[in-house]
């Protein structure tokens, strides 16, 4: 409201016209929240950081979470602290340095074969990928995920314990860095474990958990 | 009144300039010395020094038998938020050198002289790995395959640089680089391109180990 200079031959004018002061409160309350929906509305852009992040589709245990690429599940989650690798001469034992996680997911894909990754995203932001000591050869990103029917196989990973609440299993295409599509959907699983039932399983851990590859 | 004033303020200036080396360049500032079991955080990750020890290849220990191997033990912990590869010790640690000579270098984001074989090591004596998972403490050996009959070197000498999350100028994402400074200019002359400024890094630290000879 900027006044202006009163022309001298008109003093009414140099009066302002009188306006009730509930008005002006619910004007200057409407104005203070527009103010602040701008800001807010600023928040919510993205960080050139964010902006290469990939688009998630989420769901929870046993739910089937579906991509342009794939559907998945994660069928069931358990831990051991030792896995045998059973290959066809002979068998490898894999000791972790923490506690394996061992994800079973399932999926299928609706046209094309794909080949599915997988990481471990904590609850405070850290991305562990699948353990290197259990040969790629013994987990899903081996196998050839076809369209038509469901396949399963795990993932395996070197966790802490106490990071394990809150924790969600990450299955995606892996992209090249190179060449190709940088930005393939994800499908990111809550395992709905708070810190009681985290301590529950990993307590609950297999000594050796057996799986061929 | 005036002029008193501003002789003792010229006097304080020129006292004070004096007093903190005139008006020369200062001294680079130089690395830390670290020894035998000191930690640096590098940003990315922080490291700790454990030992240097010369040892035959083979049966528990990287390499192949009949060799010789200069180990660096450390034991890192990835500061990162994502698992990373123990490879990147190598751009860590750029510069190895045994007794003052320089046994392995980076040049422009290449090695030079002797590569090491970088791999993470734990209770399980068959096996080695590759990942260092996010805020772990992982073992780390880098082995350095000894020249057939160069002997035990009794110190090394380890350049640390340190990493920081540097913004894109271009695409504004942030990502881990190593702090560097424009390398000194080489004089005038045929050759030289003054327009063309070279980034080498900065040594953050200088790490001493005594070194030592196993057999078997």
């Amino acid at each position: 409201m900027t006044t202006r200079p009163a022309a001298p031959e008109s003093p009414p004018a140099a009066t302002p016209a009188k306006v009730p002061v509930w008005r002006r409160l619910v004007a200057a309350v409407a104005g203070l929240a527009l103010v602040a929906a701008a800001v807010y509305v600023r928040s919510l852009t993205l960080t050139p950081d964010q902006l290469d992040d990939p688009i998630t589709a989420s769901g929870g245990m046993s739910q089937e979470v579906d991509t342009d690429l794939f559907s998945a599940r994660l069928e069931r989650v358990e831990f051991a602290r030792s896995v045998l690798v059973k290959k066809e001469f002979g068998t490898d034992r894999a000791t972790p340095g923490q506690v394996f996680l061992v994800a079973k997911v399932g999926a299928t894909a609706p046209r094309r074969p794909i080949q599915l990754h997988s990481h471990l995203l904590t609850a405070d932001g850290l991305r562990f990928a699948a353990s290197d000591r259990v040969p790629d050869t013994a987990t899903l990103a081996w196998r050839w995920i076809q369209p038509g029917w469901w396949r399963s196989g795990y993932y395996f990973f070197d966790v802490p314990a106490d990071k394990v609440a809150g924790a969600r299993v990450v299955v995606s295409k892996q992209e090249h860095t190179l060449y190709g599509d940088q930005f393939y959907a994800e499908a990111a699983f809550d395992m709905g474990l708070d810190a009681a039932g985290a301590r529950r399983l990993v307590g609950a851990a297999k000594d050796v958990f057996e799986v061929s590859g | 009144m005036l002029v008193p004033v501003l002789a003792v303020l010229a006097a304080v200036a020129l006292g004070a300039g004096a007093a903190f080396g005139g008006l020369e360049e200062a001294p680079k500032e130089q690395p830390r010395r670290l020894g035998k079991g000191a930690t640096l955080d590098q940003g990315q990750m922080s490291t700790r020094f454990v030992d240097a020890v010369v040892r035959p290849g083979g049966e528990g220990a990287p390499g192949v038998p009949g060799k010789r191997y200069l180990q660096l033990h450390l034991r890192v912990t990835n500061q990162d938020s994502r698992t990373i590869s123990a490879q990147a010790m190598d751009r860590a640690l750029p510069t190895v050198r045994t007794d003052g000579k320089v046994f392995k270098t980076l040049q422009d984001s290449r090695t030079v002289g002797v590569s090491p074989h970088i791999v993470v090591k734990d209770a399980d004596p068959d096996h080695y790995y590759s990942q260092l998972p996010p805020g772990v403490p992982t073992d780390v050996i880098l082995s350095f395959e000894m020249p057939p009959g160069r002997a035990a070197p009794k110190t090394v000498q380890i350049d640390a640089v340190s990493f920081e999350w540097r913004e894109s100028f271009f695409w504004r994402t942030h990502s881990w680089s190593v702090v560097s400074e424009p390398a000194p200019q080489p004089a005038a002359g045929p050759g030289a391109n003054a327009a063309a400024t070279r980034y080498v890094p900065v040594v953050a630290a200088r790490v001493e180990l005594p070194a030592r000879e196993e057999t078997a």
